[in-house]
């Protein structure tokens, strides 16, 4: 039996406005919030959100719901992101890093007043040292990483995102805790 | 790094600390971590980066942004309304009609604007007070069906009607079969002769109207003496001009269907007549 989601996408997929709509208005904040993730700029992301809905439309037709429609919408959003990431690299003053230091706010953490209070001051840096070494990481590492703790996204759902293998996430996920790691002991050191 | 063996354990720790491990598995590899040359130092520190990361508060966009993004999404896919549906329909019949049109159908769609500009210039400047409101309406005898021939028709006035709406047949026939650059076409003479004798006759047919309270009958009679007049006045040399006016007049007037309606009706009335 058919989920509700997959009905609503059935019935997008027939043409039914109304549908489309339903699906958006269900997955619009996340999709914004994990181009942000990536990209680390809220205008940008906003607009490689708007896109990535825009391409769902245009290409429902080809959605065959092998994989969940969350995981389709979200993939497109990757791959919008990465091609942002790449026109990055190509022109120096715009780098992911520049735009992470700028828009990306590592305070996030800090400044959750519920989070941090009572929690002692070397978890607070420890924190912060993760988000500042979240920059540092590559996009396939970082995408790995948001995906699975910032949107709770399972190996499997994170291999049909990323188009690779789940062992290949996995290998994603050892370098970037092995380059967190890394952070953090240098920190200590610095200390 | 990238050896195959230090990738199995590099998957194995991701599975185990994600606990994507079966029970069995999970005994094996924290055996495996025991041995020499294996330290648990790294999941450890793996560990304390998890609970970390799973601890990340969102942050939260701008509102001017938020509002701007969903906004933008809902008048990209919100559904329209039927109202908005239907103007959709219609710019993109206007486009479609726009960018495909001739030159003829520049010339049409000129044709047609002045032709209603000057029909709508007509009925604005020299209307002619409403058929609908003559003294002689239902009014005057209000409790008479006024639609049909229901009173009493003598055999003579029922022969004059029926005379005069054969002709007014004719002569609507000629006008609208008429060409504009052919006067030969709408055989003037003859088409100018029947006008006069129905302008003659229509004063009268008028009077049985308002006898018999056959509004309808009025109506067309009154309709067809402003046709019978511009008839009759008709000169040759006018006809290019007059004549699609004329035609124009009875399609929009209706005058040939409402004849033939009212010689079904006398019809139908002289048929009574017989039966009873």
């Amino acid at each position: 039996m058919k989920g509700r989601v997959q009905r609503i996408v059935d019935k997008a997929k027939h043409g039914n406005k109304k549908a489309f709509n339903q699906l958006v208005e269900m997955y619009q904040d996340k999709v914004l919030y994990l181009a942000f993730d990536l990209l680390g700029d809220w205008d940008e992301a906003k607009d490689i959100a708007q896109e990535a809905f825009i391409r769902a439309y245009q290409k429902l037709k080809d959605f065959q719901g092998k994989a969940h429609f969350s995981s389709w919408i979200y993939r497109i959003a990757v791959n919008l992101c990465m091609d942002v990431h790449r026109k990055r690299k190509r022109s120096p003053h715009e780098s992911l890093d520049n735009t992470l230091q700028n828009g990306y706010e590592p305070k996030s953490i800090l400044e959750n007043s519920n989070d941090t209070a009572g929690r002692s001051l070397e978890q607070l840096e420890l924190r912060t040292q993760i988000d500042d070494a979240l920059k540092q990481l590559s996009l396939n590492q970082r995408t790995a990483i948001v995906l699975r703790y910032f949107h709770e996204r399972s190996t499997r759902e994170i291999a049909a995102i990323m188009d690779c293998s789940e062992n290949t996430v996995r290998i994603h996920f050892f370098r970037a805790m092995d380059k967190l790691k890394e952070s953090l002991k240098e920190l200590k050191n610095d200390e | 790094m990238n050896s195959p063996q230090k990738n199995s354990f590099e998957e194995k720790l991701i599975r185990y600390l994600h606990g994507e491990m079966g029970k069995s598995e999970i005994a094996a590899f924290e055996k495996e971590l025991t041995e020499p040359g294996r330290s648990s130092q790294v999941l450890d520190d793996f560990s304390t980066l998890d609970i970390a990361l799973q601890q990340r508060s969102r942050p939260e966009p701008p509102e001017a942004i938020l509002d701007q993004y969903h906004a933008g999404l809902k008048r990209r896919f919100a559904p329209e309304s039927r109202w908005d549906s239907f103007k959709r329909f219609l710019t993109a019949l206007s486009d479609t009609l726009i960018r495909n049109r001739s030159p003829w159908f520049r010339f049409a769609e000129v044709a047609a604007v002045l032709l209603v500009g000057i029909l709508v210039g007509r009925g604005f400047f020299f209307s002619a007070p409403p058929i609908d409101s003559l003294p002689n309406e239902a009014r005057v005898y209000p409790d008479q069906n006024i639609v049909d021939f229901t009173q009493p028709v003598s055999r003579s006035d029922r022969e004059k009607m029926d005379r005069y709406f054969l002709e007014s047949e004719i002569l609507l026939l000629q006008i609208v079969n008429g060409n504009s650059q052919d006067a030969e076409s709408m055989e003037l003479d003859f088409s100018k002769e029947i006008a006069e004798k129905l302008l003659l006759k229509t004063p009268l047919i008028q009077e049985k109207a308002v006898q018999m309270n056959n509004l309808y009958a009025l109506r067309f009679s009154s309709r067809m003496e402003i046709l019978l007049h511009e008839v009759a006045n008709l000169a040759p040399e006018e006809l290019q001009e007059a004549l699609p006016l004329m035609q124009q007049i009875i399609s929009d007037t209706n005058l040939l269907m409402d004849v033939k309606a009212l010689q079904e009706m006398l019809k139908n009335s002289r048929n009574a007549d017989t039966v009873s």
